[in-house]
This record gives structure tokens, sequence and C-alpha cells, in this order.
């Protein structure tokens, strides 16, 4: 293997390594979390979206507390001064942050796919690959947004920023609500339109245009890397 | 022969202060201690050195490598004020990760040192003594075979007994004449027992870097009464300490009068004096 490789993966694997040992601060929380949520779709998975509701809140808590967790762990103990003396980039240190989000991502989706088989087993609806891609997609964008400005204002002045981000969604889901609830007396607007459209595709074909969109959100998280470390570059540590 | 440390023209200015290096070169083999007050510019220039901020202008180089080029630091061992790894992790998790940062990182070398501090392998860092994560930081900053150590306020909070292990520690790695030390500290005692040159900051500029024999030789205290001090040549005199019976001069040795009575100035005098000095010439 080329040599800069060999040094690049193994500086890599360090990172990452460091990340992962740091999560055992919040592996309590993570626990409690998943078994709640676990629980939680368990007791609803005869219901119309069966368990799936629950599973992918659990993915999205967990996807999103992670890079917000690790980065204030950094800051309180001071890493990233001591992470930039090591004879690493800027770049690679902010890429192993990266990785390490899909690589929860990846336990997350792990974690939903065996909870919705077991729901499965004792007479649930499953929800299937297409349940299973939708909170990867809203988890990617979301820490496509969340990282930059992490790195940009520091954990403690971005929570204030990226309570914002989290509130938008449910604000944009309150109003889409109130459409839909008007659609009885009024007219059906456009959106409901769009959304009549997606609700009547195949499911082939749903989880055609989910892949899809999966494939727009890993090029917002590839941008969104690039802007991190853009700024992290830039920062003074 | 290169040396560990090369520092031109740098400048780095932040909205109320301002380091400005002229030139600055620290020879390899030897201990460097940096001294000054709070503020003075000491960690502006240590994390300059390190790549952790970036400078207005100037040219950092650390073993004739450019300080900005991340394999220069394959050669630094950096020990902060404080153990910068997350409270959970233990000294086996740091060389976890350490061992995949560094491309000559030492199991056998940093278990010595582990063994030689009497640190537990399996210990949370939190509960850790201040001294013990000291120790660590150092076996972690030298695992790696660095052949320049940087240490920025290290000693600072350890009792003496501590102290006076991690400054053997130092001693032994100087014993190599590649090796290199760099320390900032407020303890002057640690700089006056280990370090080969001082260099002295304030308000962000050199005042001196002199080795710390020549220096020690330098400078005198000179005591004098009220009526001796008026027969002292003013432009001789570089700090002044009075009090009621007449006051402690800092002079350069060939300046001092003849019949006045003097003794040796240790760096700490020598510093507080020249900080009041030129506090007095700001008012």
């Amino acid at each position: 293997m080329d040599v800069h490789l060999e040094r690049g993966l193994s500086i890599m694997k360090g990172l990452i390594t460091k990340d992962l040992l740091g999560l055992k601060q919040v592996a309590l929380t993570m626990g409690v979390l998943m078994v709640f949520y676990l629980f939680l779709g368990f007791m609803s998975m005869k219901d119309a979206s069966g368990g799936m509701m629950y599973l992918s809140i659990m993915a999205l808590v967990i996807n999103i507390m992670v890079p917000l967790s690790c980065a204030g762990y950094d800051e309180q103990c001071g890493w990233d001064q001591f992470g930039a003396s090591f004879p690493v980039s800027r770049g690679q240190i902010v890429l192993s942050r990266y990785i390490v989000n899909l690589l929860v991502i990846c336990f997350t989706t792990f974690v939903v796919i065996v909870g919705d088989m077991i729901f499965a087993a004792f007479g649930g609806n499953p929800a299937g690959v297409a349940g299973y891609i939708v909170p990867i997609i809203v988890s990617l964008v979301y820490i496509s947004i969340m990282n930059p400005i992490i790195y940009k204002f520091g954990v403690q002045k971005s929570r204030i920023i990226v309570m914002v981000v989290f509130l938008l969604p449910s604000i944009l889901f309150f109003a889409l609500s109130m459409l839909l609830s008007g659609r009885e007396e009024g007219p059906s607007s456009e959106l409901v339109d769009v959304i009549d459209k997606i609700s009547s595709l195949s499911l082939a074909k749903m989880i055609a245009a989910e892949i899809g969109v999966a494939a727009l959100a890993a090029i917002v998280y590839a941008l969104s890397l690039l802007l991190s470390i853009s700024i992290y570059r830039k920062k003074e540590l | 022969m290169t040396n560990a440390i090369e520092i031109k023209n740098l400048v780095k200015t932040y909205n109320d202060f301002t380091l400005s290096i002229d030139s600055l070169e620290i020879p390899r083999g030897c201990i460097m201690g940096l001294v000054g007050s709070n503020g003075a510019g000491k960690s502006t220039m240590i994390k300059s050195i390190l790549d952790l901020i970036a400078t207005d202008r100037g040219e950092i180089t650390v073993n004739g490598q450019s300080n900005q080029n991340p394999t220069a630091r394959e050669e630094i061992g950096v020990v902060f004020d404080e153990l910068k790894f997350p409270q959970i992790f233990t000294a086996a998790d740091v060389r976890t990760v350490l061992k995949g940062v560094y491309k000559d990182w030492d199991d056998a070398l940093y278990e010595k040192y582990i063994s030689q501090f009497k640190l537990p392998l399996k210990k949370k860092i939190k509960e850790f003594s201040r001294g013990m994560k000291m120790k660590l930081s150092l076996a972690a900053a030298l695992a790696h075979h660095p052949k320049l150590l940087i240490l920025d306020e290290a000693t600072s909070g350890i009792d003496p007994v501590v102290r006076d292990e991690i400054l053997d520690i130092f001693l032994t790695f100087i014993q190599d004449e590649e090796h290199t030390i760099l320390a900032s500290s407020h303890i002057i005692s640690d700089i006056e027992k280990a370090a080969d040159y001082v260099t002295f900051i304030n308000n962000g500029r050199i005042v001196f870097c002199e080795e710390k024999d020549v220096l020690m030789e330098k400078y005198r205290i000179v005591k004098c009464g009220n009526e001796e001090l008026d027969s002292v040549n003013a432009a001789d005199i570089i700090g002044k300490r009075t009090n009621t019976f007449g006051a402690e001069l800092l002079m350069v040795s060939d300046k001092v009068p003849e019949g006045f009575v003097s003794a040796k100035a240790g760096i700490e005098d020598i510093m507080l004096m020249i900080i009041k000095n030129e506090d007095m010439k700001d008012l």
C-alpha cells in the first residue's frame, strides 16, 4: 500500500477511535433512548405507521445528539488545540468527525432495521426499506447544516442557532398540517397535490424516489464537509 | 547545524495585543526557558510555532521544516497546562488513539513511562490527580520519539516533588544532543534549575534571549541608600525597586559604581524589575 495512504488511514483510525471512545460518555443516554423508543414502537407496532415512527425518532435523536456531544466534549477538555498539535491536517480532523457521524447513522439504521424486524415478528406492520431511508436522509441534512455552524461558532454559541434549525422543520410540519386540515373546507393547494402524488406512488417508485433524495442528501453532506474544513482551517485554536 | 526552531519577522495582532518577533533562533540540544508575565505573549508564541493560530506575517521553521507542514509535528511532543483528552479516557485509550496518529509511536516506551510514573492504565483520567495528569501528558508527548518538546506552563500547579521528577525527565531527554526543549513557565526556579537559555517576553516583544549563565553574570542587583541613589547615572539603571531606606537597582555588572554593594541578580529579579521599569515608561 502507498505509504501516504497508509499514514492517512492510520491517522483516520486514530482520530475516529478518539471520537468513538469519547462516545462512552453518552453511551448510557443512547442506550436509555433506544430502549425507550423501542418500547414505544413495540406498543404501537400495530398502528398504521407501525413502530416505525418511534424507531425513526430514536435514530434521529441519536444521530443528531452525537455530533453535538462529540464537539461539546472536545470543547470542554480543549481537545481541538491538542488535536491540531498532532501531525494531522485540519482537513483530516474534520473528515474523521464526518466519518464518525456516518458510522453512527449506520449503527442507528441497523437498530431501526432490527427493531422493525422484531415488530414484524410479533405481528406488527413492517415499514421495510422505504421506512429505513427517511431517517437517514433527515439525519444527513441536519448534520450537514449543524456541523459547519458548530465549527464556526463552537458548541456553546451554536446551541441557539441549532435549536432554530431544529425548530424550523417543526414549523414547516405545522404549516403543512394546517394546509392539510384546510383541505376539507377549501380547494386543495398545489402542495397537497404533490403530497397526493407522492402517496399514490408504488412502493418501488417510492423507494427509488427516496434513494434519489438520499443521493442528494449525500451530496449536501459532502459539500458540508468541504465547508467545515474551510471554516476549521481558518479557526484560531 | 539546523536550529530546532527559527522565527523570522513574526507578527500576530489581536484587538488589544500584538506579538512581534523579528528573529529568534533556538539551537538544537538546549533547554530554552520562556518567561514573561501573564498576557506577555508566551502562549501566542507557542501557538504560532504549533500553527494553532494564523499569523499576520512571518516564517517559522521547526527542525528545518515549515511549521505549517503537518509532518513537522511528527517530531514535536507537546505538553499543555492541562491534559486535553476527554475525562472519560484511560491511559490505555490515550495509547490507542496516539498509536494511529504518530508514525513513530512506541508502545514499549509509553508503557515504560507509564510504569516509571506509576500511572494506572485502566483508570479514568478524571480520577487522576493534577500531577498524574501531567505525567500522562508527558508520557504521551515522549512516546513517539520527538526531537522537540514544547511545554506550555506544564509544571504550574504541581507539587515540588512531582515537578522535580518531571525536571529529571527533561534532563534525561536533553542528553541526546538532537533533542531540544522549549518550556514556558511562571515558575522561574524551574527555569533557573534546568534551562540553558532564557527568552524573556514582555508586551509581545522579546526583551532578551540569552544563555542563562551569561545572563546571571550580566546583571547585578545594587542596594543603595537615597543619597547614594542620586550619584548613580540614571541611564545605567535598567530597573529600580524603591523602599523607605533607598532602592534596589538592576544594573549591568560593569556599570555598577565602585564601592556599591551588589549581589547576583536572579532571573525573577531581572524579569520583575524590567517589567516594572517598562510599565513606568508607559505611564
